[in-house]
């Protein structure tokens, strides 16, 4: 819910006002800062919050701010999500890509990205990639354009098989193995 | 093993999805689950999921939440996945509609005031989308 609006004011380059909010309606999270990081993923709490805050301050040119909030979600690496599954599911990928990009892990964040979407992500892609407030900062990263241009093509591809009509549609497509 | 029961295939389904990640083996088994029992509810969503999350194919997955929406009107996150796919095809149009249903079933839930601050966020409605957000935030009675 906060991502939406965090997004709307970046954009529009309203960073206090962005801010203002997460502080407002998050007000424990400013005070993680300055609390020693957590030495197990148990002890990581509000990560979303952190995510978001992290941007906004990274966005204002507050760094190390920025830095020491997402320092906190460094334990939230690749063997956390896949514990228990034989690899890391294509929504994993993402949450991953939103992670390394407040930390500064940008070609790592569009390789997760890039990544979810070859494992057949598409549910809710406008709101998790292209407007998500951490990938914003991706907005200039070639291979992220690439991404979403890719994304787009898939959409007017489904679309128009969509507009053909849905009953002719198990006789085109062939489900990915 | 009893043949008859439909929740053997339905965790089994569970099981090829989350952990092994097989997903047209769970694709086979959840509709195996459906066929072994009708009644066991839930399986449009599933389906839609695995297509939508896992197989690239908002047009099975957009199939599937349909019925299910049909045949339970009252759940509201049939509705709000509907939204989702249709905002990811880029129909803001029907995106909409669809989050306005998931709104009518529960007015204070965030989830899908959320969707619908997205599908205007997309029709750079954003004036429109930070007051539903502010409005959603600032009000006690948000799920």
């Amino acid at each position: 819910m906060a991502g939406s609006a965090i997004y709307i004011l970046s954009k529009e380059n309203k960073l206090a006002e962005a801010e203002a909010i997460l502080e407002q309606h998050f007000p424990e999270i400013r005070n993680l800062i300055d609390t020693p990081l957590p030495k197990s993923t148990d002890e990581i709490v509000n990560s979303g919050g952190v995510l978001l805050l992290s941007t906004v301050y990274q966005a204002q040119g507050k760094t190390d701010k920025a830095r020491k909030l997402a320092e906190r979600l460094s334990l939230l690496d690749e063997d956390f999500f896949s514990e228990g599954q034989v690899r890391l599911m294509s929504f994993q990928y993402i949450y991953l890509a939103r992670i390394s990009v407040v930390r500064n892990h940008n070609d790592k964040a569009v390789s997760y990205l890039e990544t979810a979407v070859d494992k057949g992500y598409l549910l809710d892609w406008r709101a998790d990639i292209s407007q998500a407030p951490e990938f914003l900062s991706l907005q200039q990263h070639l291979r992220y354009i690439a991404l979403i241009k890719r994304l787009e093509d898939e959409m007017v591809m489904q679309r128009s098989i969509i507009e053909k009509g849905l009953a002719a549609v198990a006789s085109v497509i062939v489900l990915p193995a | 093993m009893d043949p008859f029961d439909g929740e053997i295939p339905h965790y089994y389904g569970m099981y090829l999805l989350d952990t092994l990640q097989a997903y047209t083996d769970a694709e086979k088994a959840f509709k195996q689950a459906v066929k072994v029992n009708p009644n066991l509810g839930g399986y449009p969503f599933l389906l839609g999921l695995l297509y939508s999350r896992n197989m690239d194919n908002l047009i099975y997955a957009i199939k599937q939440l349909k019925l299910g929406a049909k045949t339970d009107g009252s759940d509201p996150d049939y509705h709000r996945y509907l939204s989702m796919l249709f905002l990811s095809l880029g129909d803001a149009q029907l995106a909409l509609k669809y989050a306005d249903k998931a709104i009518a079933f529960n007015v204070h839930s965030a989830d899908e005031i959320d969707a619908r601050a997205n599908v205007l966020v997309y029709m750079r409605q954003t004036d429109k989308a930070l007051k539903l957000i502010n409005d959603c935030l600032d009000n006690p009675d948000t799920v």
